[in-house]
């Protein structure tokens, strides 16, 4: 599906880093009858998420600055570059191991929902914390592109983030933005309508563990990938079963985990092996 | 005999069948499908490792965040951040930080009443105005006097009521909570009154929720879900209610005003009014706590989970963003919702002020009926009426009140709450104790309905949603019931 | 008239036999299940103290039985004939009482398993995520140990995240039946060095129980021997010499496993902190069990993250620490379990630690 409306993106512009605000984003508030693309927005709480939602839906969802502001997942359309886009908002989680019931929204939604991509929103200011959920959501699929947002609360806090270097150590692309003012929004999704058509590939790195995890994990993955070939998170799954997640067995024992290896099949395959990674806003 | 017959055996215990006799467990079987042969593979191997599985796997992807944040952030010198922690050293200081807190809900109530007043009174005249103008009109075209009565007196004054008593209050409180909202100020009031909490075997968090419950209880009961623990989260659920939604600030901003300030000389009458809202509030708080402390060591038996919460960095609001979710999202939402109430209660009001039976109508008819009921309790049927109508949303109790008081067909001359006071101390020999006895009452009784709809959503359990709505309703008859006895002795020793 | 009566009072008790007491009808068959679920309970009582005294190395006589659970041993006899009618139970020839007694079958040990894990897990529950107080897990669990089926254990075990041990430090039995090891040896017996780690605390009787959590010993925690005075032992709990009687010593298990860092001096508390000092963790005690401890790591209060105390409220508690990058409020009583170590100023490296030489004492 997406294969076919690959020419879009490559509008003129694209190289136009000042343009944020260009008509190429159209919000459509909540007219949701059909879309090409699903993108949620994962991060830890009161990192802007909502704010991002907000600037792309053009919908009021409640903003806050307290952690736990948005307590259950929000959907909103817009159209970009002639694709229309369902944006789903989900609640803030500071991991996707604790199992508790927001977190349960947002694991099920990456896992099971089928987004076509994640876009983790990260706060500039506390990188080192909020590179923990990252890391986690990049286990679980490898498109994903980082947000980090704040960048004007960073500035005056005198942080600079060296996005380009983080992108590449990431292996996923990174892109800066102020959430309040839209700044950056444009780059966002420029970068993120690229990783959906395999533009950009992402190479996702992965968590280095202890030999005797890496041992346990390497097992359950061989046996993983005998009932479900082709399963892109088997290392996910293997982690998750030595930590006991009962959704996860479940989804396991009844095949679904299985079935979710058909559609990453007929996904883009990424033809360029290289990373592009993309520069944010200035 | 009887005892004969074997103990039903766990059914889901399979028993003998495929054992082999000697004890020798678990037992290896061949043929396990090869999902489960991985669960069972994965729960031997986590049994093996030497510490914790999930232990090592936090420290690693830490470690590893660590190790990229370190080599793409760069910090040059920390000014700033200095001024964040130096405002927090401030507002969260063992000396200050309580007083500031209460200083900062005190200064918040005082320009909501001051402002309310002069809009409210605005509002008043202009939409009465409207009234007398639509009577006319109507005369002039020579309806029928029920149609006029109907639609004029009826659905257009409470609608009118709702709209002048409602919005200005709303207008300017949920601007300026929002403000401190947005601030980042709310997660230091859960820091600094957590202790309190704990020491009621509730979670600092509620104090969270408690903050929304000032916009709206059902939102409130909402937010509970950031609390982790089910015990904490049916604690705050439960005793949302004592936080007086938007729906009842006017209730409690009109009493204030009315009864309390003109005790007081003008100049300190509106400071006077936003201390008496202060104590209300205080009031539902530590009623909250003791509910909460009963709760734990009755229903919800145990210990407080721990707390953990992130204090946010403070942040500039954004006003332009406050204006529009203040005003567009809450304020007119509710008072949308309000309208949607007000009109049906305002026709059935005025259909119980019109409906003869015998020669007293229907209206007093039933104020006659509650009459006793509400005596007990230091008011009187009229309100008891009042509420039962505004069950379904708490913001027309003054309104309905009003209009019951009001008759239909008598008018009020006077605008504002001058108009409210003559109806009220003149003719329905309200005193300062009615208007003690309502503030109580509009406190700590039942949640509206909408509220007791989310709490049967969120709990999912009739028992605890009966509990929800009865409770309070039980603890207002019981405050006010005791409050009204002791006046009643010290007025026959006096 | 009279016949009428009769009639009516025959007729009508008939009816209510019929109705309440007879087997076959709605009260007769309530009645009888509850009677049944009594019946369970007790059996399963049983199968679970034997499989606990055989764990134990006591041989489970009739008398053992009739003592440990409160019954008088006509009662005994009666259920364990009957349980062995059943194939739960063998006993070994007619000498009972003697010998080593009853043994388990097959399928006996598999029901005692599921009780002894129904049991344990439900405390780990009551403990971690209900935070009911120590002293009352017992109880409760004993109730519930006969409502939990397999499929709820199921459940509750993984949301618990497959503990090992219960809050006592009892292990916990996996589905398949494993049953690990008790790995303590009681402090009565002790007789290695001087640092120990307690690894269960016994909560039968009670009030030993409770004796036992007023002196701050609880499964977890670092024990240093220091002296023993006429049977008495003084040890070191968290740096506070506590006396314990001899009747508590066999109530203590303890093993040599101890991390280096426990007897490492400038290891604090984290809530013994300054505020304005700095920090590394050093441990998470075991004593942080379930959701507060998932929670604690999401954080990244993690070994080897840097934490500095940073406010203070009015009531001392809890207190404000920035731990990489953010503020995090944190209780006291979550503190207490943190261990960490000073390291000077903001982002530094360990500083050099000089390894102070304690002055051994005698046990
Ligand atoms: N200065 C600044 N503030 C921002 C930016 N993005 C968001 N904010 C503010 O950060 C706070 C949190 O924003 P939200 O959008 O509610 O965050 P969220 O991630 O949805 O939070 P949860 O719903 O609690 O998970 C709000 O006060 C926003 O106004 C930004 O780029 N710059
Ligand atoms: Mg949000």
């Amino acid at each position: 599906m997406a294969a076919t409306k690959q020419t879009n993106p490559t509008a003129p512009g694209h190289d136009c880093g000042t343009c944020a605000s260009r008509v190429e984003l159209e919000q459509m508030g909540i007219r949701l009858d059909s879309w090409d693309h699903v993108v949620a927005l994962a991060g830890n709480p009161n990192t802007g998420k909502s704010s991002v939602f907000n600037s792309l839906t053009g919908l009021k969802q409640h903003v806050g600055n307290w952690p736990g502001k948005t307590v259950s997942r929000a959907e909103g359309g817009f159209r970009f570059n002639g694709l229309r886009y369902k944006l789903v908002d989900l609640p803030g989680t500071y991991s996707l191991l604790s199992a508790s019931k927001d977190e349960e929204i947002s694991r099920d939604f990456i896992l099971f929902g089928k987004p076509d991509c994640i876009i983790v929103v990260a706060d500039a200011t506390a990188l080192e914390r909020n590179l923990n959920l990252a890391l986690q959501v990049m286990e679980i699929t490898g498109k994903v592109v980082l947000c980090v947002n704040l960048l004007d609360e960073a500035k005056r806090k005198g942080i600079t983030v060296d996005l380009r270097s983080l992108s590449r150590d990431l292996g996923v692309p990174c892109v800066g933005t102020v959430a309040r003012t839209g700044e950056g929004l444009g780059d966002l999704m420029r970068v993120v309508a690229a990783v959906i058509a395999g533009e950009v590939a992402t190479v996702p790195i992965r968590t280095q563990v202890p030999a005797e995890v890496e041992r346990a994990l390497d097992e359950l993955v061989m046996m993983i990938e005998g009932v479900a070939p082709g399963l892109p998170n088997a290392r996910w799954v293997a982690c998750r079963l030595l930590d006991g997640d009962l959704r996860i067995r479940q989804a396991l024992l009844s095949g679904e985990l299985a079935r979710l290896t058909d559609r990453q099949q007929d996904a883009p395959v990424a033809a360029a092996p290289s990373l592009v990674s993309i520069q944010g806003a200035q | 005999m009887r005892f004969q017959e074997p103990p039903e055996l766990p059914s889901h215990t399979p028993l003998p069948t495929g054992l082999a006799g000697a004890a020798g467990f678990p037992e290896v079987t061949v043929t396990q499908a090869p999902a489960e042969a991985i669960l069972s593979r994965a729960d031997a191997l986590r049994r093996d490792f030497q510490t914790n599985f999930r232990d090592q796997m936090v420290e690693s992807i830490y470690s590893q965040a660590m190790a990229l944040a370190a080599r793409s952030v760069r910090r040059d010198g920390n000014n700033r951040w200095d001024l964040d922690q130096r405002i927090d050293r401030i507002v969260t200081s063992p000396v200050w930080g309580l007083p500031i807190m209460a200083g900062m809900l005190a200064v918040v109530f005082w320009i909501t009443i001051v402002g309310a007043n002069v809009f409210s009174e605005l509002l008043f005249d202009g939409l009465f105005l409207v009234e007398s103008w639509g009577v006319s009109l109507f005369e002039w075209l020579g309806a029928p006097w029920w149609l006029t009565g109907f639609l004029w007196n009826g659905v257009y004054r409470g609608l009118a009521w709702v709209v002048s008593v409602m919005l200005p209050p709303m207008a300017i409180f949920f601007p300026m909570f929002t403000i401190l909202e947005d601030l980042g100020y709310l997660p230091r009031v859960a820091f600094n009154l957590d202790w309190i909490f704990r020491r009621a075997g509730a979670h600092g968090k509620q104090s969270l929720t408690m903050a929304m419950g000032f916009g709206c209880n059902a939102a409130g009961v909402i937010a509970t879900r950031i609390i982790d623990s089910p015990r904490e989260r049916m604690i705050a659920i439960l005793t949302n209610n004592f936080v007086p939604c938007n729906g009842r600030w006017p209730t409690l901003i009109m009493l204030a005003t009315l009864f309390v300030a003109a005790e007081f000389p003008p100049a300190v009458a509106s400071l006077a009014a936003a201390g008496t809202l202060l104590l209300v509030v205080l009031l539902g708080v530590l009623v909250t706590l003791v509910v909460s402390a009963v709760l734990t060591r009755t229903w919800l038996k145990g210990a407080a989970s721990a707390f953990t919460l992130e204090l946010p960095p403070y942040r500039r609001p954004s006003i332009l963003r406050i204006l529009y979710t203040s005003l567009m999202d809450r304020t007119l939402f509710v008072l949308y919702r309000a309208m949607w109430t007000a009109a049906p209660a305002g026709a059935l009001i005025w259909v119980l002020a019109n409906v003869r039976v015998g020669d007293e109508s229907l209206a007093t008819m039933f104020a006659r009926m509650l009459q006793p009921l509400g005596r007990a309790i230091g008011l009187d049927g009229a309100v008891m009426l009042a509420y039962i109508i505004a069950i379904p949303a708490n913001e027309i109790v003054v309104p309905t009140l009003m209009m019951v008081y009001a008759k239909s067909s008598m008018m009020m001359q006077e605008g504002g709450y001058e108009a409210i006071r003559v109806l009220l101390v003149d003719q329905n020999g309200w005193t300062m104790l009615t208007a003690v006895s309502l503030m109580l009452f509009s406190l700590l009784h039942n949640p509206c309905g909408t509220t007791i709809l989310t709490i049967w959503k969120e709990t999912g359990s009739l028992r605890w949603t009966l509990l929800g709505a009865l409770m309070p309703l039980a603890i207002a008859f019981g405050v006010c019931f005791a409050l009204a006895s002791v006046a009643r002795l010290l007025g026959a020793a006096g | 008239m009279t016949t009428i009566l009769i009639v009516a009072l025959v007729l009508g008790g008939w009816l209510l036999y019929t109705l309440l007491v007879h087997p076959s009808m709605p009260g007769g068959q309530f009645l009888a299940s509850r009677r049944r679920r009594h019946e369970r309970a007790f059996w399963e009582d049983v199968l679970r103290q034997i499989l606990l005294m055989r764990q134990e190395g006591r041989p489970a006589s009739e008398e053992a039985l009739a003592g440990a659970l409160g019954k008088s041993l006509t009662v005994i006899r009666g259920v364990l004939l009957r349980m062995t009618d059943h194939g739960l139970l063998e006993t070994n020839g007619p000498g009972q009482g003697k010998g080593e007694g009853l043994r388990l079958t097959a399928s006996g040990e598999r029901w005692a398993l599921h009780v002894l894990r129904a049991h344990r897990l439900w405390e780990s529950y009551l403990a971690d995520e209900a935070r009911l107080p120590m002293e009352r897990l017992h109880h409760q669990a004993e109730q519930a140990e006969h409502r939990l089926s397999e499929k709820d254990l199921e459940v509750l075990d993984a949301h618990l995240g497959y503990p090992l041990a219960d809050p006592h430090g009892d292990p916990i039995p996996s589905a398949e039946g494993f049953l690990a090891e008790a790995r303590g040896i009681a402090l009565q017996r002790w007789e290695g060095g001087e640092a120990v780690r307690v690894v269960h605390v016994e909560d039968e009787p009670v009030e030993l129980f409770e004796q036992l959590l007023a002196r701050g010993i609880r499964p977890g925690i670092h024990l240093r021997l220091v002296a023993t005075r006429q049977g008495a032992l003084e040890v070191e709990v968290d740096g506070q010499k506590v006396l314990l009687p001899p009747e508590l010593l066999a109530n203590i298990e303890v093993e040599a496993d101890v991390p280096v860092w426990a007897s490492d001096p400038s290891v604090r508390k984290l809530s013994q902190l300054e505020t304005g000092s700095a920090a590394e963790v050093v441990a998470l005690s075991e004593a942080i069990r379930g959701f507060s401890r998932r929670r604690l790591m999401d954080f990244g209060v993690t070994r080897g993250a840097h934490v500095e105390p940073v406010l203070d409220n009015a009531f001392g508690d809890p207190r404000a620490y920035r731990v990489r990058g953010a503020t995090i409020g944190i209780r006291n009583e979550q503190a207490e379990q943190i261990w960490v170590r000073a390291v000077q100023g903001h982002h530094a490296t360990d500083s050099p630690q000089n390894p102070a030489v304690q002055a051994g004492a005698e046990v």
